[in-house]
């Protein structure tokens, strides 16, 4: 495959530095520029240094993800043959996505035998109006919604509530996101660049009575006005983590009880599903389910797994009794013919974020896109823009980090590398001084005599700047390498020439 | 976009990628990822449980099991209770505790309700989890509403690992499986529960 050549892996072994390694068949023909992602920004370097100087934010997040991250060790740690499960699992997901076309036609087939509706949403602006006219055809006006990023992704609360409905987050930490007007920060959880205070002043706001800045009143609080929502609702909103072809069942999995009370109470339930959600059977299920806890928090499982299959049965006492799914591509399906299929494997369960040395000091919102971290940094460029996205695919150390992480062991790194390899065949996105560089290296490095010559010559350019083994400042162009940190001094003699005489 | 044009566009890059032999579904060796409940499956689902936050109760029999079921609604000084369970021993020791007994036919009742009283469709020993399957005798919010959840079950309704509950051969409306109470973290990462779902869960487990 051409992913493996971008690692210099190509088969005969030979590392060709003066022509690209890869012919054209990283680039993706279709244009990339989509309605994906009204991203917020696309500025991703003056947002993370104004997120590295945030304060609250740093310690919000060290808390965050060095918890998540520790469960997620422990979890895996605590499961036997967890890498062999995870590689199950990934095998589940390479062969659902192999076989997509079969697996939609399959899960559309099982949601009618249970009298459900199935939709389909070629891009955001489809499962808008789809979502609208639902609302519309049910004369819903009051509508709850439990956490859900591809509701998120399609930027559907404005479409509704531009159609005259009311839309609550009934996800806690969603809910304060709704009131600050802004967007989630983290996949599990959106509110994390919130403190306590700030959540007090919101819901202050919001209540126009005074709250203390208590986290457990606040949420009583919380639960107050939510269940009123609860109770009136019309509609019940959700996403999807799973879709189970076979059946035709939608699995939620929340610690709250926001995805259940989204689908008992109200009587239509739509779920907003990404086509690569779906897997093939329900014996697959417990595969997921074991992981995706484990792998996001720690937890052996969420405290709510809720497995809906169809619509309240006759004599049933709660439930919705209409039930919409709306599979959405946007954008998926141009995903899914490419080396960059294995994005789709993803199942959010935020693990890549908070191993992330990347996402664990800039946070969420300095990647400009619906989805942050390291998945964030493929799937942006991909869905919204290469162009527009150019710093996302080098906001990694490639430490591989993520991939330690991922349930799904999704090569995060790999596929990064392959967004970098991308803009360089993407007009307006190539860089002339490393082009320039690499040329200049590839030029230098077959050539022995000038390769020592080059050493000798920096060698003795770099001399005069050193004090005590360090360089504190060097010019030009690499200027920016030490405005962070001290560049070392190169030694007084180099390995090659220290070599004969060992 | 209609649904063949959506098809087609699928089925266009299902064979764009599927450059190399398309993979087979992945069989699971029935050991793969197995936990298992260990040598005292009880005791497991005893901590499992008690780790996510839930109360466990073990009861020498149904007699006992009640007795337990009214102290907890005495300490809680729960005054309308929800019984989603067939147990008329248990509404007659509950009503003449004073106690307001519901049933799950009656409309209207849930989310003004102080405990919600079930059984079990199973218990997984592995997580500590409660699973329900919806009936008309059984609905959701019976497990949901109330702010506190009381589940009563009997040994024969444990299993071990949580694939031993797939799969389900006649997917009910909705399967809940429940492991603790409602929770968030959402407050810089401060554990609350009740936030949505019951604040206690407690199992009242029958083991002769």
């Amino acid at each position: 495959m051409s992913m493996r050549r971008l690692l210099f892996l190509s088969d005969d072994r030979r590392i060709n530095t003066s022509r690209s390694p890869t012919s054209a068949r990283f680039s993706i023909t279709v244009p990339m520029t989509t309605d994906y992602a009204k991203h917020e920004h696309h500025d991703f370097l003056n947002a993370q240094a104004a997120a590295l100087t945030n304060v609250p934010l740093q310690a919000a997040l060290t808390r965050l993800t060095s918890t998540l991250m520790a469960g997620n060790r422990r979890g895996y740690a605590a499961l036997v043959d967890s890498s062999e499960l995870r590689d199950h699992a990934k095998a589940i997901k390479q062969h659902a996505l192999a076989h997509l076309d079969h697996y939609i036609e399959k899960l559309e087939e099982s949601v009618h035998r249970l009298g459900g509706k199935v939709h389909f949403a070629a891009d955001a602006d489809d499962a808008r109006r789809i979502i609208v006219e639902i609302a519309h055809n049910t004369n819903s006006r009051r509508i709850v919604k439990s956490k859900s990023m591809t509701t998120e992704e399609v930027h559907l609360n404005p479409a509704l509530e531009a159609a005259g409905c009311e839309v609550t987050e009934t996800d806690f930490g969603e809910f304060v996101i709704q009131l600050a007007g802004e967007r989630p920060s983290h996949l599990v959880a959106p509110a994390v660049h919130h403190t306590r205070e700030s959540i007090a002043r919101l819901m202050s706001a919001h209540t126009g009575e005074n709250q203390p800045d208590d986290p457990a009143l606040l949420a009583k609080v919380g639960r107050r006005l939510l269940r009123e929502k609860f109770r009136v609702a019309d509609m019940g909103i959700s996403g999807g983590n799973f879709a189970v072809a076979e059946t035709g069942t939608v699995v939620l999995v929340t610690n709250e009880g926001n995805g259940r009370l989204t689908t008992a109470c109200p009587r239509v339930h739509v779920a907003l599903v990404g086509i690569e959600k779906i897997i093939p059977r329900m014996i697959d299920l417990p595969v997921f389910l074991k992981l995706l806890a484990r792998g996001a928090t720690g937890q052996t499982l969420s405290v709510y797994t809720t497995i809906l299959t169809g619509a309240r049965r006759p004599g049933e006492r709660d439930g919705a009794e209409e039930f919409h799914l709306v599979l959405l591509d946007n954008g998926r399906s141009r995903v899914l013919g490419t080396p960059f299929r294995e994005s789709l494997q993803c199942i959010r369960c935020g693990a890549c974020l908070n191993a992330c040395p990347v996402y664990r000091r800039v946070g969420g919102h300095a990647y400009g896109g619906v989805y942050s971290g390291p998945i964030g940094s493929i799937l942006t460029p991909l869905y919204d823009s290469v162009k527009e996205n150019v710093h996302l695919p080098h906001a990694s150390s490639l430490c591989g980090a993520c991939v330690a992480a991922c349930p799904v062991k999704i090569n995060i790194p790999h596929m990064l590398i392959g967004l970098r390899e991308m803009q360089q065949h993407t007009p307006g996105t190539k860089s002339r001084g490393e082009k320039w560089i690499v040329w200049l290296a590839s030029h230098v490095l077959r050539r022995p005599w000038l390769y020592r010559l080059a050493t000798r010559l920096t060698r003795l350019a770099m001399a005069p700047m050193a004090r005590a083994g360090w360089i504190r400042s060097l010019p030009g162009p690499v200027a920016g390498w030490t405005a962070h940190r001290d560049f070392p001094a190169p030694a007084s003699r180099s390995f090659r020439e220290l070599w004969p005489s060992l | 976009m209609n649904r063949d044009a959506f098809l087609s566009r699928i089925r266009q890059a299902v064979q764009a990628g599927n450059t190399a032999p398309t993979p087979p579904l992945p069989q699971r060796q029935p050991s793969l990822g197995y936990q298992g409940a260990g040598p005292d499956p009880v005791s497991r689902l005893r901590d499992e449980l008690t780790v996510a936050g839930g109360v466990f109760h073990r009861a020498a029999s149904w007699a006992d099991a009640f007795a337990v079921v009214l102290q907890l609604v005495r300490d809680r000084a729960g005054r309308r209770v929800i019984l989603g369970l067939d147990a008329p021993k248990l509404e007659t020791i509950l009503l003449a505790a004073g106690v307001e007994v519901h049933h799950p036919d009656e409309p209207g009742t849930y989310f003004d309700a102080d405990i919600g009283i079930t059984g079990v469709d199973a218990v997984i020993a592995e997580t500590g989890s409660i699973v329900l399957h919806t009936r008309p005798d059984q609905p959701r919010a019976l497990s949901l509403l109330p702010p506190i959840h009381i589940a009563l079950a009997d040994k024969s309704k444990m299993v071990a690992d949580l694939f031993d509950l797939f799969p389900i051969a006649t997917p009910p409306a909705c399967v809940s499986v429940i492991t603790g109470p409602s929770k968030t973290g959402d407050i810089e990462l401060k554990l609350v529960t009740g936030v949505h779902g019951p604040g206690e869960v407690h199992l009242v487990f029958v083991d002769p």
